[in-house]
């Protein structure tokens, strides 16, 4: 009982570091070259030197860029407190100039203890933000805006962008622009006018090198020996786990994951399910978890979805790529069943459906995206006529069918076709 | 609180309250029916508890899913990344998760993107549920906040998670002891049910991505995000870069798992079990999805069981090569159909049909099946129906020589031996119309041939019978509400409205009736 408890408190423990990105980030942050260091004396600098600029953050999804900036964001609120002023916005929420002004607005509102009103127009707010900037430059404070999903600012007409960044440039104003994009080519997004008041300073995220990665794992899965835990648990808990990392087999398998994606963040979800898996009677992590992790996260759902069909759906699925196979590229659901009766002439069956009962399964293909349609004129034709097409490809067909408990011999004699 | 609601009656008066006075019983019913306040106990699921193995045995096929869940779920108070949940429809993804936070008896939050058909919908519910607020005839079923924007959204949801944990955090310092309906833990759970429908709003790839990112966006640690979807994670697949979440798959329902799913309930296992020995690998082979194979199921028992006269008994060996015996020619036509709903009077005229049936072999199926169509059509509907259909898989140009009143142009023509490209190219114009479907025709064509066809129709029926009826009514009886008709069956989707043509500018319509159902109605 004692050592589950002691397990339970261990997994919620790990777990929510791996929930955290301001814990896993810290680490990697601490050399001097990392991009943690580099923002910080960018924003810090011009902090001091009481300047505008602009940065861009880029990287792939999950690699850390808006953890890192936070970690920064926090620090410095820390070393220079009440002279930042951080407005967040987010390219998914706040795109349309209206919604951006009416944010940074209610932000700002927010900080400086004003009353915000909900009706005001686009006018003012804008008018607003501009009053703000210059007071707070007269007062040496910086406004930081932290720009989420740039690239999103970027689509249309580019009026907050422009407005942000002239304001920067001809008030008295103290402000930094943070954008982080996941497009490596987000500045080739700007309009000329937006992109030459813009710094062009980029810093790239690239993901973490195999040390890193195991730095991190160690990070991130010892227990502290000082916390509520019993220390002689830690201990052993850490003294396995340090015995599982050396293990050449958890090196294949995470070098294995990692070659499909190797930011940080695919590698705290398959850490999230190890832990889940952790044994709790015996309390300790073992290379099995680790093992289970990998099959259940690496998913190929289109061998998923033919493995579900009916062997109906696949006679459907085999009669489409016969067709493909013809070079008859363009067929719908009728033609499919001319296929479907030919074949059935030729080798006969008794799975000869009536075309009700075909018309279902294609319509199940099409909710699993096996299939879907060519053209676009849902309104004025029935599904029996559309065009359609296979969206899965030959070779997932034929492993499909090869692996399809009880498949009829006559479709694989098909296929191979 | 009389007083209360008879302003309200005034305000939105149906007619059958405003004509019945309002007794002293009514009043007394009303004062009954309170409408419930909802407290922070109403976030979990409620009712009896549920134990592990009640859980397990619920749901036959599952244990591996549930235990999965159940891991990645964690202890109380754990924190979590979000889940996403995908397999096909009806594999029991819904039910099993809001079973498992039945047993877990944890606080969640569940919205389906299949009753909020919009954003602001599925927004509006999911705060409505936060803030505890129902929705009744007081407030005039209204939601507590409206809320439009996903930037809206998310700073309302901040602040209402905030005080809902407070208050989940607040319960349990009031009562130590642990009473059944009180939540455990800390943390909120959000559901989302049925993402797949996502792609058909508008805007669907801004709100997908929005969807995804929204743990990221919310950054809190007390809620846990759900997402059930009943499409695999690469259609979601966006050119905005894609963010992943775990994923947990409950595949489709093998053999032996339909099999045991289908026998609960049952009130004699062994005669079911042979029915299911008999009838579950053929219809395996068309479907596996456990809701169409029960519907399909159901009278096919009832036709098993009706050489039994005691529904209770035990089969042995002999009776269950009767009951087959029996039970086989059904088997096979029943698997050509989708879906059959018996209504009363089917069920009369089956008896009758079997009675006068006994003496003769039966006909083919096709036969029988033609007899009937089970929903009611009027006359004029059912020849607006067929002109439609001749309309539609004729060409125009056919129409002359089909609806000439003489009709012996035709064997004048001499036929000539087809020749082998007319054959080639009559097996291109056969594609061809595979592919293209029925054409459409305009407005005019379509009242032209439903009069050649009703002129044909009345002639033959005055030589028949000498009906009053028919002939007062006449042309003009049929004609004066076409145009009702066609709207009905547009509306019907027996006949589709398609684009205008430029030319002229007139809409066109276009026929979606199959043969078998246009000889049907014919019959």
């Amino acid at each position: 009982m004692g050592t589950e408890n002691l397990a339970e408190k261990a997994q919620i423990l790990i777990r929510s570091r791996l929930c955290s990105p301001n814990f896993i980030f810290k680490p990697l942050s601490d050399s001097p070259d990392s991009n943690y260091s580099k923002l910080k004396f960018i924003i810090s600098s011009s902090i001091m030197e009481a300047c505008n600029n602009s940065i861009l953050l880029l990287g792939p999804r999950g690699s850390g860029k808006v953890a890192v900036l936070e970690l920064v964001l926090s620090d410095l609120l820390e070393e220079y407190p009440d002279t930042i002023t951080v407005i967040r916005l987010n390219g998914l929420l706040h795109s349309e100039d209206n919604s951006a002004l009416k944010e940074i607005a209610r932000q700002l509102c927010m900080e400086h203890h004003l009353l915000f009103s909900k009706m005001a127009s686009f006018d003012d707010n804008s008018q607003f933000m501009i009053a703000m900037l210059r007071e707070c430059g007269l007062a040496h404070k910086t406004v930081i805006f932290a720009l989420d999903e740039f690239d999103l600012f970027a689509q249309g007409k580019q009026r907050l962008l422009y407005s942000l960044l002239d304001a920067m440039q001809t008030v008295t104003s103290q402000a930094v622009v943070v954008g982080v994009s996941c497009r490596l080519d987000a500045d080739q997004l700007l309009e000329k006018r937006v992109r030459s008041r813009f710094s062009h300073r980029k810093l790239l995220f690239l993901p973490p090198s195999k040390e890193d990665v195991q730095r991190l794992l160690e990070h991130i899965l010892s227990l502290p020996m000082d916390s509520s835990l019993a220390c002689d648990y830690a201990a052993e808990f850490n003294e396995k786990l340090q015995s599982i990392l050396a293990d050449k087999r958890f090196k294949e398998i995470i070098s294995n994951y990692l070659n499909s994606n190797s930011t940080t963040n695919h590698l705290l979800r398959f850490l999230f399910i190890a832990i889940s898996n952790m044994d709790l009677k015996s309390g300790f992590l073992s290379l099995e978890n680790f093992k289970a992790a990998l099959s259940s996260i690496q998913r190929q759902p289109k061998q998923e979805c033919i493995k579900d069909c009916s062997i109906l759906e696949l006679y459907i699925l085999v009669c489409m790529k016969r067709l493909e196979v013809r070079e008859q590229n363009s067929y719908n659901f009728s033609s499919v069943m001319k296929e479907y009766k030919s074949v059935h002439d030729s080798f006969p069956t008794s799975d000869y459906y009536a075309q009700n009962v075909c018309l279902r399964a294609f319509e199940h293909l099409l909710q699993r995206e096996l299939i879907c349609f060519a053209d676009n004129r849902g309104h004025t034709q029935s599904i029996e006529f559309r065009q359609v097409k296979l969206v899965v490809s030959y070779a997932e067909l034929q492993e499909g069918l090869k692996s399809y408990r009880s498949c009829p011999a006559i479709l694989l004699k098909l296929i191979d076709r | 609180m009389g007083n209360e609601e008879s302003p309200q009656i005034t305000r939105r008066a149906t007619r059958l309250s405003s004509s019945t006075p309002v007794t002293s019983n009514e009043v007394e019913t009303e004062k009954i029916t309170k409408p419930y306040k909802l407290t922070v106990n109403d976030f979990v699921f409620g009712g009896e508890k549920l134990s592990f193995n009640d859980l397990l045995s619920s749901f036959p096929a599952r244990g591996n899913q549930i235990r999965e869940l159940l891991r990645l779920l964690g202890p109380v108070n754990s924190p979590m990344l979000p889940l996403f949940v995908y397999g096909d429809p009806s594999t029991g993804k819904t039910s099993t998760i809001l079973q498992i936070f039945r047993h877990l008896n944890r606080p969640f939050v569940y919205a389906s993107c299949l009753t909020c058909y919009s954003l602001q919908i599925l927004f509006e519910s999911v705060l409505d549920q936060l803030l505890l607020h129902k929705k009744n005839a007081a407030n005039g079923y209204s939601s507590a906040r409206r809320c439009v924007k996903p930037s809206d959204f998310v700073n309302f949801l901040r602040g209402d998670l905030t005080s809902v944990i407070e208050k989940l955090k607040s319960l349990k310092k009031v009562g130590p002891n642990k009473s059944a309906g009180k939540p455990s833990g800390n943390m909120l759970y959000l559901i989302f049910d049925n993402l797949e429908l996502i792609h058909e709003w508008d805007k669907s790839s801004t709100a997908l991505s929005f969807m995804f990112n929204l743990y990221d966006v919310l950054k809190m640690h007390e809620v846990g995000l759900i997402f059930i979807s009943n499409t695999s994670p690469d259609t979601y697949y966006s050119n905005m870069g894609y963010t992943e979440h775990v994923p947990v798959y409950f595949p489709e329902y093998t053999e032996d798992d339909l099999r045991q799913i289908l026998m609960r309930n049952q009130p004699n296992r062994k005669l079911y079990s042979s029915f299911l020995d008999v009838v579950l690998r053929p219809f395996c082979r068309t479907t596996r999805r456990v809701d169409e194979l029960s519907t399909a199921f159901s009278p096919l028992f009832r036709k098993y069981c009706e050489p039994l006269s005691d529904l209770a008994s035990v089969p042995n060996e002999e009776m269950k090569r009767r009951l087959f015996s029996h039970f086989r020619p059904h088997i096979a036509p029943s698997l050509n159909e989708i879906f059959w709903v018996p209504s009363k009077s089917s069920t009369e005229a089956e008896t009758n049909k079997d009675t006068t049936l006994k003496g003769s072999t039966r006909k083919s199926e096709v036969g029988d099946h033609f007899a009937q169509i089970d929903f009611h059509m009027s006359t004029s509907a059912k020849y607006l129906l067929i002109s439609a259909f001749l309309a539609s898989r004729n060409p125009a140009t056919l129409d002359a020589s089909l609806f000439d009143s003489t009709g012996g142009s035709d064997s004048r023509k001499r036929k000539r031996k087809a020749s082998e490209k007319s054959i080639e190219q009559k097996e291109v114009a056969e594609q061809e119309l595979l592919m293209k479907g029925p054409g459409t025709f305009p407005l005019e064509r379509l009242l032209a041939i439903f009069q050649c066809i009703t002129s044909a129709a009345d002639s033959f029926d005055e030589d028949e019978h000498e009906n009053d009826d028919l002939r007062a009514g006449g042309d003009g009886g049929l004609m004066s509400d076409v145009l009702l008709q066609l709207s009905s069956l547009c509306n019907a989707n027996f006949i589709i409205k398609g684009g205008s043509c430029p030319l002229e500018g007139s809409t066109r319509y276009r026929s979606t009736v199959s043969e078998d159902l246009a000889l049907k109605v014919s019959f």
